[in-house]
């Protein structure tokens, strides 16, 4: 082979390159900026080295913690539902069905829409008082007032879940159809043999094939799920109050808004530490289950 | 008929049911909005709300249209989205190979590009701005292109690497025996063979180019302000107009969902291959 080991680092050197420039650097750049006081819309005060201030103040920061503690739950809420929604789609369509093509296109729709848009069609649709739901509601008789979706704290943070779940439980459904279409027929032929029951096969059989795919199917969405920004900041922008604000949104509203460029760092910072452990602990775990295996 | 196979047309029915109601889950925003878009002012503040026009009226994609931005934002979009695409593809391919056939960086320089996906985007966002600011590169092409490139590179390489796996390596080795030199090979050999795998990837990268939000706020201004951005200054300038709003939201999904429903196959294939292994 003509080209030698060292040459052919030249061919992901570009690709490492753009990375480490646009996305390392910059970390290491919030991690040092995180120690400084930067005020940019003050530039008489300059910027100063403060050693922890910007932690401490990050401590006693109840916005912060709330914020940290938000994310968690729409996480959560998200991702389950998402696991639910999509592996039951999923099933439907590995199933007999009608229409299984057309299904599967539409499906897809929402997953590929620009989340602002999303952000905007959810708004529309419930917002207070014009909310087309209110009417539908009134004629099945279901006695709620469908203006709270989007005023009252908790509800907002269903809508906003809702939203997300509307959006990617198709990519949980593309994931698990993948994978069940991935298990070959004779294990079913076999359990049909047995007598088994659709119930039961899907509990002993197709569960536990499909587990490791769900969990990582679920890793990968929480991923994306933690640092969800555009949806919850046209949908509510963190609203009402800042009942649906997100560690994400906060800290794009302290370095946007407030300019305070050290102390978004200093959150930044906070964020990828609470992640890396997070990740880590994750990884640790899915080697563990993977090695019982 | 008899009544086994009546249980069983049941039963597909009840299924194709329940799929139904997720059809009119999913569908229900967007045509809330398409909805929206062709009302007159007046029926789209109606209390309590009406679903149809009485009469469907344009107004609302004139006044997009005739929007000086519009047609900046969406060629800005095209231009942005496409350059990157296209770098980020042509970049990822070389690396991806190479990590694929020669084991380049060993099994270290894979994981560590997949943890570069996990970094989330608003932690590298205030860096980069400050820069961007101090050397003024805010509001141009560039800084733009560079960064989704950046952050669609890892994605786009282990995309490559699981399309560029099926390959057969006695395939390439035939070919070289037959004096075909390496570049040549990777261009007549390879490249055909895994097209389908790089149209997939691209499809994914310019939609996700095409859909980011956060990085297109802060680092555009008004030359190269993209598609989602000027539809986000609708929501917040004039949240009442929301005619204008929905127009513009329909109009910047058109160009992904039109791709999404044309190209369904790869789209899929894509997004299995990428992660799932």
């Amino acid at each position: 082979m003509p080209s030698q080991p060292r040459e052919r680092l030249w061919f992901v050197l570009p690709g490492v390159l753009i990375i480490v420039l646009v996305l390392l650097i910059p970390i290491l750049a919030a991690l040092g900026l995180s120690f400084f006081s930067y005020p940019l819309q003050r530039p008489d005060l300059g910027i100063h080295f403060i050693g922890l201030d910007n932690f401490k103040r990050l401590l006693a920061d109840t916005t912060f913690m709330n914020s940290l503690w938000r994310s968690v739950q729409f996480t959560v809420g998200a991702v389950a539902s998402e696991m639910i929604v999509g592996t039951i789609l999923a099933l439907l369509l590995k199933s007999h069905v009608w229409g299984k093509s057309f299904f599967k296109v539409a499906f897809m729709v929402p997953m590929m829409m620009v989340p602002v848009v999303v952000g905007v069609a959810w708004r529309l649709f419930l917002l207070p008082d014009f909310t087309p739901l209110g009417p539908i509601f009134q004629f099945l008789h279901i006695p709620f007032d469908t203006s709270k979706l989007l005023t009252d704290p908790g509800w907002a943070m269903f809508s906003v879940i809702l939203a997300d779940v509307w959006q990617w439980s198709p990519f949980v459904m593309i994931m698990m159809l993948a994978n069940l279409q991935g298990i070959p027929d004779d294990v079913y032929e076999a359990a049909q043999m047995d007598g088994a029951s659709r119930w039961k096969t899907f509990w002993t059989m197709t569960l536990p094939l499909v587990a490791p795919a769900l969990l990582s199917v679920a890793v990968l969405r929480a991923m994306d799920a933690v640092r969800t920004f555009d949806l919850v900041y046209i949908l509510t922008s963190g609203g009402p109050g800042t009942a649906t604000e997100m560690v994400s949104v906060y800290n794009y509203k302290i370095a946007f808004s407030r300019y305070d460029m050290g102390y978004a760092s200093a959150v930044s910072t906070a964020v990828m530490i609470v992640l890396a452990v997070v990740i880590f602990g994750a990884l640790y775990m899915l080697s563990r289950g993977g090695k019982k295996r | 008929m008899n009544s086994r196979k009546l249980k069983i047309h049941l039963f597909t029915g009840f299924k194709t049911g329940i799929l139904l109601l997720f059809f009119i889950f999913f569908m229900l925003p967007i045509v809330w909005v398409a909805l929206t878009s062709i009302k007159r002012p007046v029926e789209q503040m109606a209390i309590p709300p009406i679903w149809f026009p009485e009469q469907p009226v344009f107004d609302s994609y004139l006044t997009l249209f005739q929007n000086p931005d519009f047609a900046t934002s969406l060629v800005n979009s095209l231009l942005i989205s496409g350059v990157a695409t296209l770098i980020t593809i042509v970049i990822g391919a070389i690396a991806a190979y190479s990590i694929e056939r020669f084991r380049t960086g060993g099994r270290m320089l894979p994981n560590l590009l997949l943890m570069t996906r996990m970094i989330p985007p608003v932690v590298v966002i205030v860096p980069i701005f400050l820069l961007a600011y101090r050397v003024n590169l805010l509001d141009t092409y560039v800084l733009l292109i560079i960064t989704y490139s950046a952050l669609n590179m890892a994605l786009i390489i282990w995309l490559l690497r699981s399309f560029f796996a099926q390959l057969p390596v006695e395939m390439e080795e035939a070919a070289m025996i037959d004096g075909c030199s390496r570049i040549g090979l990777f261009f007549r050999i390879v490249l055909p063979v895994v097209m389908p795998g790089i149209a997939a990837a691209g499809l994914i990268c310019f939609i996700f180019c095409w859909n980011e939000f956060l990085f297109a706020v802060t680092l555009t201004g008004s030359h190269t302000k993209t598609m989602p951005v000027l539809t986000s200054t609708f929501v917040s300038e004039r949240g009442l107009d929301r005619g204008l709003m929905s127009a513009s939201g329909l109009v910047s999904s058109l160009p992904v969902i039109v791709l999404t429903i044309v190209f369904q196959r790869y789209l899929v294939s894509g997004l299995t291959q990428g992660s799932v292994k």
